[in-house]
This record gives C-alpha cells, structure tokens and sequence, in this order.
C-alpha cells in the first residue's frame, strides 16, 4: 500500500488554473448565448398579469398578449359554464395525483409547441391555465407560450390547485387524459 | 502490486465516470437554457436578475471542467470546481427540501424530469466523494495527456 501514498505527493490547488476555467467558461457561455438562437435574455424579465375584469368579455379576443389572471369566482364560473378547457401546467405527477376535474395535462417544463394534445384543440378555445397555487410560476409561462402560438383566449388562473382544493371543487385522480 | 494497479484503475474509472456525468448535465442544459433557467426559479432561492445568468453559465463550467477531467488535464483543479458546483446543487436541493417544495431537480437538464428527494441527495454525496478523491490523489492513470499522468 506505499504505493499508494505516491498518488498523494502533488503541489498545492493552483487557484490561477481554477480561475483560467471558470474564465474561459464564462466567456465561452456568454458568446454561445449571443450566437445561439435558442439564447436567453441576461435577466429574466418578470410578468405583469392584469386581472380580467369581467367574465363577460372572457370571449373576446385580446392581441396585446398580455397575461390575463381571473379569480376563484370567474375560475368557478367558467367551471360550471364548460365553456372553457382547464388545462395543469403542472407535471404528470402533479397531475396524476389531482387535478381540477375535466383538466388536461400539458407540462411546461417540456413544453413542446407541436404538442399532440394542443394540436387537437382549436385556437379559438378559452384556455384557464393553472399550476400548483399563486407562488408557481409555470401556468404563467405556459400561458405565455400559447397565447405566442395563437390561443389568445388563455387565461391563468393564479389561486391554483390549492386554492381549488380549499375551495372543495370537483377535483380528479390520474387520468389518462 | 496488483491491488495498488487495481486501486489506481478505480481512482482513475471514478474520475472519468463524474467527468461524463457533468458533460451530459451540462449539455443537456445548454440545450434548454431557458428549461434551465425555470427549474433554477422553481428553486426560489436566486433573486430574478440572477436566475438567467446563473443559468447561462453553470452548465458551460460543467461542460468544460468536465471534459478536462475527462482528459486527465489538471485533475486538482477541475476536482475543486465540481465539488464546489455539487456543494452548491446539493444546498440548493436541501434548502428546497426543507422548504417543502416538490419540483423537479434540473440536475439533468428540464429535458430529464426527475423529482429532489433523498436519492438526489445521496447521489450528490456519491459524487462528491469521488471529486473529493480527485482533489487528494490528482496523479491518475487514464489520463489523455501527459500533465498529470501517474
């Protein structure tokens, strides 16, 4: 086993070398952000929601894209009207283990415009997007991403599952949907 | 000795298998920035103006102090940028554990769901052991170039 001990006898952590990699990674990530086309804006940008102020013009069609939140009432309302489709921005997991009943599953976080189960639904379709509760993130930037696509009648629902569950509204359990 | 040459092999096996972990990490996150950038929000532990940036350049440290280690090119240092990277990962997934949050790791990219939990977490340590293990013996067999060949 003296061998092994030879392994040991090296110099000190060179400190520089450390700096030279972390130096040439930055640079080398911040010119692949430049030129790559899927690059990100240095810093995030936070959302502005307005809230829709009535449920009545939840069917006219806004092409500002602007993200627009409704409340539990409107959320309950659209519910029992079925004039709109739910949809968990939430993951499958999420998903499998509750949600708003009638929902379908759509994760944002692989979002894929070419979708199968968004290509099934019409770009005039009101849209309530929801994730977990008003504290997540990913119904906002799901609702983004469609109203990008053409679904301007997407809407958030900010209150979220949570709320739905405190609220003691129709929930449902993995589904295949 | 044949046990030294086979503890050498081990050492030197270990380090190229964290090498590739960190490659693919990385790359798989360079491939969805933006995928990235959700999961590190998701974590709540950034401010907003930082959570881009950080996003940017945490996966090419991967990618390069990988592929370093990877060929056998100063081993020392590149062991200390990954295990200061899995320190951090590591935090971050305790923090977001003790707060209560189930989200997904990100570890792999956005691409590769996977939940924070304990099995994260001990695989971190695993890794953490091997870098640790580069930092103390960084004269290593299996290296492709002659700086810190055994």
């Amino acid at each position: 086993m003296q061998n092994i001990k030879q392994l040991n006898i090296t110099n000190k952590t060179d400190y520089r070398k450390i700096l030279y990699i972390l130096l040439f990674s930055v640079i080398l990530s911040l010119f692949y952000n430049f030129v790559s086309i899927d690059g990100i804006e240095l810093i995030r940008n936070p959302q502005i929601i307005q809230s829709l102020k009535s449920i009545d013009i939840i069917d006219d069609v806004d092409s500002t894209k602007h993200l627009k939140a409704i409340t539990l009432a409107q959320a309950i309302e659209i519910f029992n009207s079925k004039k709109a489709l739910f949809v968990d921005a939430r993951d499958q997991w999420d998903f499998a283990e509750a949600h708003i009943k009638g929902a379908i599953n759509i994760p944002e976080f692989s979002f894929n415009p070419n979708n199968r189960k968004l290509a099934q639904i019409p770009k005039n379709q009101i849209l309530i997007i929801y994730c977990s509760g008003d504290a997540c993130s990913v119904s906002k930037r799901l609702t983004s991403k469609l109203l990008e696509l053409g679904y301007l009648k997407s809407y958030v629902y900010l209150g979220g599952m949570r709320e739905w569950l405190e609220a003691k509204l129709p929930i449902e359990k993995a589904s295949k949907k | 000795m044949k046990k030294d040459i086979l503890v050498y092999y081990t050492i030197a096996i270990l380090r190229l298998y964290l090498a590739l972990i960190f490659i693919f990490s990385g790359l798989e996150k360079i491939n969805d920035l933006n995928g990235f950038a959700q999961s590190i929000e998701n974590y709540k532990i950034l401010p907003l103006y930082l959570i881009n940036i950080t996003a940017i350049i945490i996966p090419w440290i991967e990618v390069v102090a990988g592929s370093l280690l990877l060929l056998g090119i100063w081993i020392k240092e590149n062991s200390v940028i990954i295990l200061a990277l899995l320190l951090v990962f590591t935090a971050a997934l305790i923090i977001a554990l003790a707060k209560g949050l189930n989200i997904n790791c990100g570890c792999q990219g956005a691409a590769y769901a996977k939940r924070i939990g304990i099995a994260k977490i001990l695989e971190n340590i695993a890794y953490i052991i091997v870098a640790v293990v580069g930092i103390k013996y960084p004269r290593q067999k299996l290296t492709f170039l002659n700086s810190s060949r055994l």
